[in-house]
């Protein structure tokens, strides 16, 4: 492994400081003076037409200053989804629409002196319904007589895709790598599974928030908890129907984002408050709206079938999955592809058939969210893995070894298939999951645990251990592009400018460490200025595990020019030819006379001396492929089989992020991506009733894991170096949510001899699932 | 949102009383505020009045007295978890009183608002009951004794007149040859249970059971159930595994919980009945042989 100064070294992050002293750094942090509140009236029902809407007496009533509803705004189709222009989703909503398409669909806004005057005044609000047949199950929603949800005819994709909203049908598309039949009829055996995966919300402990006002040039600002500010400037601008110049947002801290925050959910609404009134406005989304009115993980029922051979050869996969967009079509798509794109690279096997079709139905709308789309198929992948290597009696620990990509090689998945539609051709340039998998079995104690519960103990409690694998490509390749400024002070420090969105990720200090690294300065150095649309330059946002890999290659770039127009300078002030000249310490040294320039005496000679000019550069990167980072996961379970309780004892994590440019953030990416994993997996559940309405929207009745349910977690960085990426690196967000479902899934099996399907593994379910086998 | 109010601190029981003899049809008393204002800020709780508590020096107190135990009514979760003596003495207090939502929660809440939420879910109910615990109950005509059963009459609803209030728990001490177990399922460590079970069994000296308490809470009826069914099966009888088992499989029969419970169905509870009943029974009797709970 390469040595660096400041990469690879967990330094505190750069914003930790001001966090701990409790400084007003996040959206809902300051007052405003004047300031307005927002609320918004929402559906009680899951279809239907609103034939009238009389805001009369809300108007009327003191300390209301607007009301917005479908009469009073102008109808401009478009996605939530803050993706890259032109999106990738289809442009099926509007800011007010006359129809509810599920419970929890906006019907109506209003902003008013206070809180309370607005609660009030939403009671007012007579909004009166044409009630329409609802459909739920994914599996009727393309039924012919099934209710159309999106009849309106201004609805459609910006690209050309698949598209057929008369039938609910929001998406599809189909490949074929090899010959499916042929990898078929060369198994020795084939299994066939069908699969179901449920709702899950992102808990961020921070809500939507959204504060606009305008600011002395009568430009108006948003300060919004979001990923992706500079699409959140291009879809508001669309949807107020002002040019992008009238609007500056800001991101300040965030409290936490997973993709729930790569939406517009709130700020075109507060924006247009804010025009209509003239005065600032908040809207902050409660607990509850964000349980009813955000977005989840997209609901999957996949079937999995696959050949293997008595040797392990891996002959034949076929995924056909079936996604629940629910109202709106936000990510759905591009959910969808990452199935099969970003999951199934994974493994060796060259033919390969993939089926996906994403439907709309009336419950709430899936969006992004941590995996995207890679979590969903890596449970039917790695319980089908599982079962392979049981059925031809190989450990799974070689299985998994035997059938995954290795460095060097490729997969014609790369090429048919990115989530937007087509790939790019790429080899894996840099990959340990092998060592991964034989590390993290060793230090899991794999061999000896699976010995061991082949006996189990006497009474209800069993035992079983479970494994996985898993990948997640980074970025959308030749789509995203990331951008820094940089500049320098008279000190010899710098003001770094990113567009990329820090969500409490620790992204500003990893992008700091590469800037240090580069112009070999310690961290203090270096100011961050962080997502603002006037000030820094373009990011896509923070999303697809990019910015340490994406963000963190514009950075590395800005500091490089900014190098040669140090080492320009250096090189007139020392007389001496700038081949000969290096940077240390704050200082440019001459290999070979041994003369020595500080950075602060640079600086002063190019600001005020000679030839004056800002040293500053900046710089840009286009995302030329999606850079595959790796684990394994070994998670070990106790089992209650009297009341189907399940129970992590411990887990496992050995992780391939290339170079970890900060390991203590990495392994807290690990960590909380295993947690929420193991949250999704164990308890995490929506309850609809038969009318669509959310039951359980708090804390209280949707469980996630707190401090005293998490089990011991054991995260190990095993280094690979991506030749692509800043000093190696590559991502960590993501890949590891996807392994709990699976891992966990595969030790009940191990534990019980049941295996789990359908998530997410209850007491109730798993009880259920073991007298039906003891009923067998 | 909060709705206009007025809020009081007395100081002194008495006054409480003289306020509820006048206001008390409006006046919601509150203690740790865990449950109340959550319902408050829901608008499912619309008091006129609210008066606090906590500032009554009188209402906060772990006394050993005579044969039992006094716990004020403001005393919080943590300090009974953290009671030295009731965690000798009282193991079945402190093991329910600990299963109890999360650090945080029980250093705001208190056995007295807990009981008086009458939340069928509650934890520390069953155990109480099981060892026959009284509410000491106050008001303008005086006070009154009232078994903790008598005292939960439905979800939410209690014996309490609106011009009373709970001042203590009174808890007897149990018999010697008593050993206890509290035992509890919920989704996650902080979740309301789905279901719980307080036992207590006592032995006469030739082992037979003097006396039983088998309590099951957690949604399985309007309130928690006190099963007599147990009780006529197991006392006078030698307790085995098969009885206990058979016990259970009664018990669970007792039981009516809510189909519209989202953390379980009542297949699910009935069915884990079963088991912690059984489970419960059989480490109180461990526990009840081994002089545990002396």
């Amino acid at each position: 492994m390469r040595e660096f100064k400041v990469v690879g070294k967990s330094v505190p992050k750069v914003d930790a400081f001001p966090l701990a002293l409790g400084k007003p750094l996040f959206a809902d942090d300051i007052e405003l003076k004047g300031m307005l509140h927002a609320k918004i009236l929402w559906s009680p029902h899951a279809h239907a037409r609103i034939k009238n809407i009389d805001t009369g007496k809300t108007e009327a009533l003191p300390g209301v200053h607007a009301v917005l509803c479908y009469k009073n705004v102008p109808r401009v189709v478009h996605t939530s989804a803050g993706q890259s222009w032109p999106e990738p989703s289809p442009y099926d909503i509007v800011m007010f629409d006359n129809k509810v398409r599920h419970v929890g669909d906006r019907v109506a806004a209003i902003a008013a002196e206070t809180e309370e005057i607005a609660e009030k005044a939403l009671k007012l609000i007579k909004v009166e319904y044409e009630l329409l047949p609802a459909v739920f199950d994914p599996e009727q929603a393309m039924d012919e007589g099934a209710p159309v949800i999106h009849d309106e005819p201004d609805c459609k994709y910006l690209i050309p895709v698949f598209y057929d909203p008369k039938h609910n049908h929001c998406a599809h598309i189909d490949l074929e790598v090899g010959d499916f039949e042929q990898g078929m009829k060369e198994a020795d055996f084939v299994i066939e599974h069908k699969f179901k995966t449920h709702h899950e919300q992102h808990c961020s402990i921070e809500p939507h928030t959204c504060i606009c006002y305008f600011d002395h040039a009568g430009r108006l600002v948003i300060r919004t908890s979001t990923q992706v500010p500079f699409h959140v400037r291009r879809i508001v601008a669309q949807c107020l129907q002002v040019p992008e110049r009238m609007i500056r947002v800001i991101k300040p801290r965030i409290g936490g984002g997973f993709g729930g925050k790569q939406e517009v959910l709130i700020d075109d609404v507060c924006a247009m408050l804010a025009m209509r009134t003239k005065r600032p406005v908040r809207l902050v989304y409660t607990r509850e709206e964000e349980f009813t009115s955000a977005r989840v993980r997209h609901p999957m029922v996949m079937w999995a079938k696959t050949g293997v051979r008595k040797d392990g050869t891996l002959t034949a996969i076929q995924l056909r999955v079936l996604s629940n967009a629910g109202a709106y079509g936000p990510h759905a798509m591009t959910v969808m592809n990452n199935t099969c794109a970003k999951a199934l690279p994974l493994f060796h096997c060259e033919n390969i058939k993939w089926i996906a079709d994403a439907v709309y139905t009336n419950l709430i709308p899936g969006g992004a969210y941590r995996g995207y789309g890679v979590t969903q198929a890596a449970f039917p992948m790695g319980v089908m893995m599982d079962e392979m290597a049981e059925t031809i009696g190989m450990d799974p620990v070689n299985f998994w070894k035997m059938n995954t990509i290795k460095k060097g090689e490729t997969s014609p998945i790369f090429k048919a298939l990115s989530e937007t539609g087509k790939g790019v051709e790429m080899i894996v340039e840099s990959c340990s999951l092998p060592e991964c998998i034989d590390r993290g079995a060793e230090i899991f104690g794999w061999r000896e645990k699976r010995e061991r519960f082949k006996n189990q103990p006497e009474g209800p409690v069993k035992y079983g251990v479970g494994m996985s694998c898993m990948v997640q490509g980074g970025t959308v390749p030749l789509i995203d592009m990331a951008s820094a400024f940089a500049k320098m002070n008279d000190d010899g420090s710098f003001n770094l400018l990113i567009g990329a969105a820090d969500l409490g990720t620790g992204a500003d200090t990893v992008l700091a460490q590469i800037f240090a690294e580069t112009l070999d300065i310690p961290v203090e150095d270096v100011i961050v200025y962080p997502s603002d649309t006037d000030i820094t330059p373009f990011d896509k946002g923070a999303y697809a595990s990019g910015t340490t890999y994406l963000s963190g290659m514009a950075v590395l770039k800005t500091a490089e020019k900014i190098k040669e127009q140090i080492l320009n300078v250096a090189a007139d002030m020392l007389g001496e030819p700038k081949e000969d000249l290096r940077i240390e310490n704050k200082a440019v040294i001459s290999s070979k006379s041994g003369k020595r320039v500080e950075f602060s005496q640079i600086v002063k000679r190019a600001l005020y001396i000679k030839d004056q000019f800002q040293i500053a550069a900046i710089a840009s990167e286009l995302s030329r492929l999606p850079p595959q980072s790796f684990a394994a996961h070994f998670a070990e379970v106790e089992v209650d089989t009297e009341t189907g309780q399940v129970k992590v004892l411990s887990y496992v994590a050995a992780v391939d992020c290339g170079t970890a440019v900060n390991p203590k953030l990495a392994e807290g990416q690990v960590e909380g991506a295993i947690l929420n994993g193991i949250s999704y997996a164990l308890t995490e559940e929506f309850f609809f009733d038969d009318k669509g309405r959310v039951l359980n929207p708090s804390f209280g009745d949707y469980k996630i894991f707190s401090a005293p349910d998490i089990p011991k977690i054991t995260t190990i960085l095993v280094p690979s170096y991506e030749p692509t990426g800043p000093y190696g690196a590559k991502t960590v967000g993501e890949v590891n949510i996807n392994g709990p479902l699976p891992a966990i899934s595969n030790a009940i099996y191990n534990a019980v001899g049941t295996r789990l399907y359908d998530t997410p593994f209850t007491s109730e379910r798993v009880l259920n699932v073991l007298k039906e086998k003891g009923a067998d | 949102m909060l709705n206009d109010l007025e809020y009081f601190e007395p100081e002194t029981i008495s006054d409480v009383i003289t306020f509820l003899a006048k206001h008390g049809k409006d006046t919601k008393l509150i203690a740790g505020g865990t449950d109340l204002l959550v319902d408050m800020k829901k608008g499912k709780v619309k008091p006129k009045y609210l008066v606090n508590l906590m500032k009554i020096p009188e209402l906060s107190h772990i006394i050993e007295d005579g044969g039992g135990l006094r716990i004020g009514a403001t005393t919080t979760f943590r300090e009974i978890e953290e009671s030295k003596l009731i965690k000798e003495k009282y193991p079945l207090l402190f093991e329910a009183a600990r299963a109890m939502g999360t650090v945080q929660i029980r250093n705001m809440a208190t056995i007295g608002g807990n009981i008086c939420n009458a939340l069928p879910s509650a934890d520390i109910p069953p155990a109480l009951v099981a060892l026959d615990a009284k509410a000491k109950i106050v008001g303008q005509s005086g006070e009154r004794f009232l078994p903790l059963e008598e005292f939960f009459v439905g979800i939410r609803k209690t014996a309490l007149e609106s011009d009373e209030l709970i001042r203590e728990v009174h808890v007897k001490s149990p018999p010697a040859g008593s050993g206890t177990a509290f035992l509890k399922i919920g989704r996650t460590a902080s979740d309301l249970a789905t279901l719980n079970v307080a036992v207590r069994v006592t032995l006469e000296n030739n082992g037979a059971c003097k006396e039983v308490r088998v309590v099951v809470g957690g949604g399985v009826g309007p309130t928690l159930i006190r099963s007599k069914r147990a009780e006529t099966l197991l006392e006078g009888k030698i307790l085995e595994e098969p009885l206990i088992e058979k016990t259970a499989r009664e018990v669970s029969k007792e039981l009516k919980p809510r189909p519209t419970s989202i953390r379980a169905s009542p297949f699910y509870k009935i069915e884990v009945s079963k088991v912690l009943v059984k489970r419960a029974l059989m480490k109180a009797l461990g526990r009840a042989k081994a002089g545990e709970d002396r």
